[in-house]
């Protein structure tokens, strides 16, 4: 169909932002040397680096020896999770995590081959139970604590402040990863006042190219590094570093950081106007994310379609959307909507639609509309 | 040794047969369907020279360039052939011989990797002064002295065997490459097969073909319930099939308006059951449009609950046809093995939903009567059901090169 294109997978990946492409462009005909070498070139694309990490520094309130770039958020989590067990072997082998993480959290802590603590949500508000969390902490002895900021699935924001404070306050020495992968842009985060050792951050999720990533580091924290090699990144993280693309990345971040209050109410527009549409289309549908989520991430259940079949059908009419739910299985595999205590049958009826700021009134109305109109023309 | 010093000789390649040999008077049919396909399977490599003798083909360049091991690649595909070999051919002579095997040793015995051999030697030509064991043994020494530093001998479990013809010519060879036996494909007739996303029924494709079937083949493509990736998986394991079984048609059946009525009228536990009768039927349509004698399923006894000997009465009781299932009799860990030899198994599990697992009941009835299955269908129009699916089918050519790395 020669349709319009809706993209509304915004939280999967994102478009490039024009002027930072073009930027890229540039930088990468332009900075070819390599950062580490001593003559002028080389100079110049390290001065690059370092600018780029005076930028991030800046709009996530980090200092820039407290930020290494890794080739995004999958490998960020890996290497906090990873390191820290390297870094400190003496730490109890204990991993606390929330039913509510990514994948890419979840696998890691199982790599680790430590006694796992999952906490529950709190299927209300669809965040980290507090309660659950500081019973588990104060009765085991618990080597790392790694915990998701903005969920993907639901857009959920846990009260991180709120919780790291009360890790800290029963277990000091107890090391906290923070997964900010879809939080930055979307809610305001002070590296600096968080009560955390580690957080990841993905360059895609905000306007950057794939394969550019952050770990905030607090100082003094050791961690052991996966990739060893020439000792770039104080050791933590070797291999030629990649100037264009840092500095695609500062930009991306600090285009969203910026312009973050203003995005989100233009996102939280959006939404209203997509819930309010959908609704005049159908009202059988179940909105999954808590009233508190940020505006971006919307998750709903249908309750007689497959989140599956619902985001082929719309695809075909080129709206992209996602399903929550793992394909070619009866049975649910999606612990983070499992988590919310819902129906097994919920969570196969689950699409999340994720929104950027770049998107129109018509765009979202047309896409609500065909939304709607696929889930009540295939439904069973 | 320099460049000029090394003895000229012509490369072919050897294919031995197996099952056809024994056919009796259809041997020659055999003999041209096979000689048609290797022909068919090597066309854009260069012209050749294909002729049979006796248990063997022989297959030699028209023009100077021989490409030896992509046509060993192509023939590891055909049904019909045990195995193939490059092998050197010089005249038979006794000096000549021992020139050629210590530049062939060359070939194939790297410096500093140490390997155990033997000579094995079959003399036809009764003229060649030295008998089979004499060959066997001077070339054996001949070998030891100019490798000593990587070669031992070994006559029982040899890492590699030398084998030395002697016929009107001298023939050269080492390796063998397998190729999978059974009867070259088109000379049992047309089946069509209905292929689903999953592992078993491309093992069931590969096992008739390898009877000497020619095979088209059917996708029921339900949208969207199921989805295009889970279409172009299909087209994937259609492709790879094209290797064995050469040219073929794809059948795109689009399933879903029958699908939804089915999900309407009929009663949830028997939904599979009906489900398969309609597919049934309408592949039976199908066969006959295109003159296949036979379908053929991916089904294995009591693996499902679809997959009773009382559901697979009920199914099997909408056709006239033939329906071959090879996979009866076989359980799982065997399928998933013929799978991982045929390349269909990487394919096969990429996670994509059918719309088996989309429309299925939690409790399906597993061992419906046919009276159960006949009443089921009681409010379908199933004549104009089978006909909208017919009418909505995309015919899509699956080539023999697509199946090409």
């Amino acid at each position: 169909m020669s349709e319009k294109k809706i993209y509304l997978d915004n939280a999967a990946s994102r478009r490039i932002k024009p002027e930072i492409l073009q930027e890229y462009f540039t930088d990468l005909k332009e900075i070819y040397a390599n950062p580490a070498s001593n003559h002028k070139a080389g100079q110049c694309a390290s001065e690059v680096i370092s600018k780029s990490k005076d930028v991030l520094a800046e709009v996530l309130s980090a200092s820039p020896e407290e930020i290494l770039f890794t080739s995004g958020g999958t490998e960020s989590i890996n290497l906090a999770l990873k390191g820290l067990k390297g870094g400190y072997p003496r730490i109890p082998a204990r991993i606390l995590v929330s039913k509510g993480e990514h994948e890419a959290v979840r696998k890691t802590a199982r790599a680790l081959h430590w006694e796992t603590f999952e906490i529950e949500l709190d299927p209300a508000t669809a965040t980290v139970d507090k309660e659950k969390l500081i019973q588990t902490v104060s009765m085991n002895s618990i080597g790392i604590v790694s915990l998701i900021v903005v969920s993907n699935e639901t857009g959920a924001v846990n009260q991180i402040a709120d919780l790291t404070e009360a890790i800290r306050e029963i277990s000091p020495r107890t090391k906290i990863h923070l997964d900010a992968v879809q939080a930055v842009g979307k809610i305001e985060l002070d590296f600096s006042s968080l009560n955390c050792d580690l957080m990841s951050i993905s360059g895609h999720k905000i306007g950057s190219p794939k394969g550019v990533g952050l770990l905030l580091r607090k100082k003094k924290t050791l961690l052991e590094p996966l990739i060893h090699g020439g000792g770039h990144q104080y050791g933590f993280r070797s291999g030629t570093e990649n100037a264009p693309l840092f500095r695609a990345m500062a930009r991306a971040a600090k285009d969203a950081v910026s312009n973050l209050a203003e995005n989100n109410l233009k996102c939280r527009q959006l939404k209203d106007l997509f819930l309010s549409t959908l609704s005049n289309v159908t009202g059988e549908y179940k909105l999954l994310s808590p009233p508190e989520a940020v505006p971006q991430i919307i998750s709903i259940t249908f309750p007689n379609l497959r989140g599956e079949t619902l985001v082929n059908a719309t695809s075909a009419r080129g709206v992209y959307i996602s399903h929550g739910s793992a394909c070619s299985s009866i049975h649910s595999e999606n612990p983070a909507l499992s988590a919310l205590g819902i129906s097994e049958r919920e969570v196969l009826g689950a699409v999340r639609i994720s929104l950027s700021e770049d998107l129109t009134e018509e765009e979202i109305i047309l896409a609500a509309e065909i939304i709607g109109g696929e889930y009540l023309r295939w439904r069973l | 040794m320099s460049e000029a010093s090394n003895p000229e000789y012509k490369e072919i390649v050897l294919v031995r047969i197996g099952e056809i040999a024994l056919k009796g008077s259809n041997r020659t049919k055999f003999y041209q369907q096979l000689i048609k396909n290797i022909r068919y399977r090597l066309r854009d490599l260069g012209k050749f020279s294909i002729v049979q003798s006796h248990t063997r083909i022989w297959i030699s360049a028209k023009d100077d360039d021989f490409p030896g091991q992509k046509i060993l690649e192509r023939l590891s595909s055909v049904f019909g052939i045990v195995s193939a070999s490059i092998v050197r051919s010089f005249p038979a002579e006794e000096e000549m011989l021992w020139l050629q095997l210590k530049h062939f040793g060359e070939s194939i015995f790297a410096a500093g990797e140490e390997k155990t051999f033997k000579v094995e030697t079959r003399r036809v030509n009764k003229k060649f002064p030295l008998n089979s064991y004499e060959v066997s043994s001077e070339a054996g020494s001949i070998l030891l002295d100019c490798f000593a530093d990587v070669l031992s001998v070994d006559v029982h479990n040899p890492d590699t065997t030398v084998y030395i013809e002697i016929r009107d010519e001298i023939y050269l060879f080492s390796d063998k490459t397998d190729a999978p036996k059974g009867l070259p494909v088109g000379i049992s007739g047309n089946g069509l097969v209905l292929l689903s996303g999953g592992l078993d029924s491309p093992v069931a494709a590969w096992m008739m073909a390898s009877r000497g079937m020619k095979l088209d083949m059917v996708y029921f493509h339900t949208p969207p319930y199921t989805s295009e990736k889970a279409l172009d998986k299909v087209v994937s394991l259609a492709a790879i099939l094209a290797g064995y079984v050469g040219n073929h048609t794809l059948y795109i059946v689009n399933f879903t308006d029958a699908q939804l009525e089915l999900n309407e009228k009929c009663p949830a536990e028997m939904l599979t059951i009906v489900m398969r009768r309609m597919m049934m039927r309408i592949a039976s349509e199908l066969a006959v449009q295109n003159k296949a004698k036979a379908l053929i399923t991916g089904e294995s006894l009591g693996q499902v609950a679809s997959q009773t000997l009382e559901a697979l009465a009920a199914t099997n009781s909408v056709t006239d046809l033939l329906v071959f299932r090879p996979l009866i009799g076989t359980d799982k860990d065997e399928i998933v093995s013929l799978a991982r030899k045929i390349g269909t198994y990487e394919t096969s599990i990429e996670p994509f939903e059918d719309c088996c697992t989309v429309f299925v009941s939690r409790h399906p009835k597993t061992h419906p009567s046919l009276e159960d299955a006949a009443g089921a269908e009681r409010n379908l129009d199933i004549d104009a059901l089978v006909a909208g699916a017919l009418a909505d089918t995309k015919v899509q050519e699956i080539y023999l090169r697509d199946s090409f790395k």
